[in-house]
């Protein structure tokens, strides 16, 4: 399945970034540190994360806020949030294609995570770890990672788990979020999987960084 | 409704009046001393609009903010329907109005200000850009606004080959037509169309438009006029 | 430390300075005044309409989806077709979520006072108006640009009928296609009307619908509904290709001059030669006489640009959009406020328009082309010819 990320696509943002598994496509944008758009929203020992997440088709629902929350959750401790204080971190994740049906929400969160990563890289943003995800499905103890649309419309559980980048390689758990049932020796095996799963994906944002990174370089010979 | 009956082959319109003739046009200006600083309320035919101006007061923006809306109540058509308040024509219209009017304001004279113009249809037959433009000028008039220039606009329908000037709502169904506004000059500051319409019939509309434009503002001049011998 | 304003006018002095100082007037661009930018048409996804477009630096998605749904009661023989558009700060930080923010705070008037006093007293066109609202202090909300925004693709695309909406329709009263258009403004670079304009059509051209059948009559009639392995997906019928072009009005006039005329010229005149640094504008006004290229009889001096970047939006005293189709059919014109067109500019504009507005779909029929040719299932072609070949049998 492929995987493709492209970095500093929109002009008028800090940073932005497009991240593509299979057939779920999203962009993300962040912008900032800026001041405080709202008063009330400003805090005097950290920046303020304002995300807005919006679907591929329709208006924004409870599942967009839903998405909201966890990308909250995830992004938050990944920032050095006091290197920012009273500021206001701007962060819009678009999907533009989402691959699965409206009852799950595994691999647009998952492509989220993955293109606000390379989004906040591209935007400058003091990180305190890199951070890469995976998700993947689970039938009769089968586990398939990246599932396609039918095969997660057919698991019995599915997984989508964040893990530290140390040295190339995945390194800590961050977040992890299980739906379905499910056991706990399946769901330290995903776990395991996950992680690895991630270092293969490392290697294709890697080079996405790289190319960014001499893209941006303006002293070129 | 067919389309024979909107023109006649003798050239009268459905409802008797020749292609170059406007309904009744008639505005009075201060209509509503104790209510507003300004008011007016302007008819085209059977469309009659009232507007009520309240200004200028302090603000605290750094410039002139005008704040236009336009209400049309159950009562003013004859289905009796009751427009929703977020209704995205009616807040276009009031966006058009606004920015109109803002540009004949001498601006530069109301620094921090606001003024706040409250239009009501009171009855809705057609031209309602149009009559909602006009009745706003002579509020603005009426309360002694600072202004350029006033501002007159105009509906025209086309039939076939020939305009039709000031449609009525019957006209606006079956007929293309457009609202035009113009300042001194017959410079054209206002232009609204929504339907479609082939491009070398505009010129003809345009020009019948600029026409009534200056016709309804000759009106608008006597009108004001009466109104500061009564006063 | 960075604030919201990183489209700071720094720029814009030198897109002002040479709109207004230069003979003829030039864009910093060195883009003609009436030629519009690179059009980019991406095609994402050829079955579901997701099309990506480029027009210079503006970079628009527009994706189409369909359900069956029940009409509406008062149309029962007309499907649904609804168009979603939203700006999020992704497109420009200048924009906020949800709309009802002020702006008039998020960029300090950098241009020097001089400059800008002839358009101190401007109202802006569309989408001109959030910049100008920033600059100028209007204080202009970023709801009363979303609301332009979408009625004017609204009146482009669904009020002129471009999609046929009688053939949405599935059973009278009952089923019905509902059509829905979702707008997605990536990044603003100006024109985001006409981006969007050309989005929503691009996209359903490109867009194919499940095929369906009704089997039965009356009671016990049945809706199939056709995966693309059972049967080709159908397109919608589009029946003709509405256009929007955006024109934007820049002028070194002052206000009064451009309302009053004539008369203002003169005592303006005799102004400038008492007062010497009076305004910027004004000399340069002068300057352009002695020059000789527009006589005293020159009524205006307006200058119009077609799809204005968003520097230029920033500073442009007023706008109008006119949609087209190629029939020559004009959809929609639109102007409110801002400077005031003399009616030979506008039938000039027209002109203008209508020549963008062939050009644009010239290019949309090939990319259109282009794409079958490329997707064109050359195995499946083969079995279908075999069977309508009548010498093999």
């Amino acid at each position: 399945m492929a995987i493709t990320s492209e970095q500093n696509i929109l002009k008028q943002v800090d940073g932005s970034a497009t991240f593509q598994i299979d057939s779920t496509k999203v962009i993300s944008s962040v912008t900032g540190p800026i001041n405080v758009i709202r008063q009330r929203n400003e805090e005097p020992t950290s920046a303020f994360l304002s995300i807005c997440v919006r679907p591929a088709s329709g208006l924004p629902s409870t599942r967009e806020s839903y998405l909201e929350t966890k990308l909250k959750k995830i992004i938050t401790p990944m920032i050095n949030m006091e290197q920012y204080a009273s500021t206001e971190i701007q962060i819009v994740v678009q999907i533009l294609e989402s691959g699965e049906r409206e009852q799950f929400t595994c691999m647009e969160l998952s492509c989220a995570v993955n293109s606000l990563y390379l989004a906040l890289l591209n935007a400058g943003i003091s990180l305190k770890a890199s951070f890469l995800s995976s998700f993947c499905a689970c039938k009769d103890g089968n586990i398939i990672v990246r599932p396609r649309m039918n095969e997660l419309d057919f698991s019995t559980s599915h997984h989508v788990s964040v893990f530290s980048i140390v040295d190339g390689k995945s390194d800590e758990l961050i977040y992890s979020d299980s739906l379905g049932k499910t056991t706990e020796d399946e769901l330290f095996k995903v776990l395991d999987v996950i992680s690895n799963d991630i270092n293969k994906i490392n290697e294709s944002v890697r080079e996405t960084i790289l190319q960014g990174v001499v893209n941006d370089y303006i002293w070129k010979f | 409704m067919s389309h024979q009956e909107l023109l006649s082959p003798e050239g009268f319109r459905y409802d008797g009046r020749r292609c170059n003739e406007q309904r009744n046009f008639n505005l009075e200006l201060n209509t509503h001393p104790h209510a507003a600083d300004g008011s007016a309320i302007c008819s085209m035919g059977n469309t009659k609009v009232l507007s009520l101006l309240r200004g200028p007061t302090d603000s605290n923006d750094s410039g002139l903010s005008l704040s236009v809306s336009i209400i049309q109540p159950p009562y003013a058509k004859s289905d009796r329907v009751q427009v929703s308040k977020n209704d995205r024509r009616f807040a276009e219209l009031s966006l058009m109005v606004q920015r109109t009017l803002l540009q004949s304001i001498v601006q530069k004279a109301y620094p921090r200000t606001n003024i706040n113009i409250k239009l009501t249809i009171l009855s809705a037959d057609g031209s309602i850009l149009a009559a909602c433009v006009n009745s706003a000028t002579a509020a603005l008039v009426d309360a002694g606004i600072a202004l350029y220039d006033t501002v007159t606009a105009i509906t025209v329908g086309i039939h076939d080959i020939s305009p039709l000037i000031d449609c009525n709502a019957i006209e606006e169904i079956d007929l293309p037509y457009l609202t035009i506004g113009t300042i001194s000059n017959s410079k054209i500051n206002l232009l609204l169309m929504e339907s479609k319409t082939p491009l070398d019939k505009l010129q003809k509309m345009i020009n019948l438009g600029t026409e009534g434009c200056i016709q309804i503002r000759n009106q608008l001049d006597i009108a004001i006029r009466k109104s500061a011998i009564k006063h | 430390m960075p604030s919201t304003d990183n489209t700071l006018p720094i720029p814009n002095i030198l897109t002002l300075h040479s709109l207004f100082s230069s003979n003829p007037p030039l864009r910093p661009s060195l883009r003609p005044l009436t030629e519009p930018r690179d059009l980019k048409i991406s095609i994402i996804n050829k079955d579901n309409g997701n099309i990506e477009i480029k027009l210079g630096k503006t970079y628009v998605s527009c994706k189409i989806s369909a359900i069956i749904t029940k009409p509406f009661e008062d149309r029962q023989f007309e499907g649904i077709f609804n168009i979603n558009t939203e700006i999020t700060p992704m497109c420009s930080p200048l924009f906020s979520n949800g709309g009802g923010n002020d702006f008039s705070t998020s960029a300090p008037a950098i241009i020097p006072k001089t400059v800008i006093s002839v358009e101190e007293n401007e109202d802006n066109g569309n989408d001109v108006i959030m910049g100008g609202g920033a600059m100028m202090g209007l204080g202009v909300d970023q709801t009363s640009i979303e609301i332009m925004l979408s009625r004017l693709i609204e009146k482009a695309v669904r009020r002129s009928n471009a999609l046929d909406l009688e053939s949405l329709c599935i059973i009278a009263g009952q089923k019905c296609w509902s059509i829905r258009a979702d707008i997605k403004f990536l990044n603003y670079d100006g024109n985001l009307i006409d981006a969007g304009n050309l989005a929503v059509i691009i996209a359903l051209l490109n867009f194919k619908k499940n095929d369906i059948e009704i089997i039965g009559n009356g009671e016990g009639s049945e809706l199939v509904i056709f995966d693309e392995n059972q049967r080709e997906k159908v397109g919608l019928s589009v029946l003709h290709i509405p256009l929007s072009v955006t024109f934007q009005f820049f002028s070194t006039e002052s206000i009064e001059r451009n309302i009053k005329g004539e008369k203002g010229v003169i005592s303006r005149k005799i102004k400038e030669d008492s007062d010497d640094e009076d305004d910027v504008n004004d000399r340069m006004e002068v300057d352009n006489d002695e020059v000789g290229v527009e006589s005293e009889s020159r009524s205006s001096n307006e200058i119009i640009i077609v799809d204005a970047t968003s520097e230029e939006e920033l500073l442009s005293q007023g706008s109008m959009t006119i949609t087209l189709n190629s029939n020559k059919e004009v959809c929609q014109i639109s102007k409110s406020g801002g400077l005031n067109i003399e009616q030979g500019k506008i039938l000039e504009c027209c002109t203008i328009a209508s020549k963008i507005v062939d050009k644009w779909t010239k290019q949309i029929k090939q990319v259109l082309i282009d794409e079958e040719v490329k997707n064109r299932d050359l195995k499946i072609e083969k079995e279908l010819s075999v069977v309508n070949d009548r010498r093999t049998s």
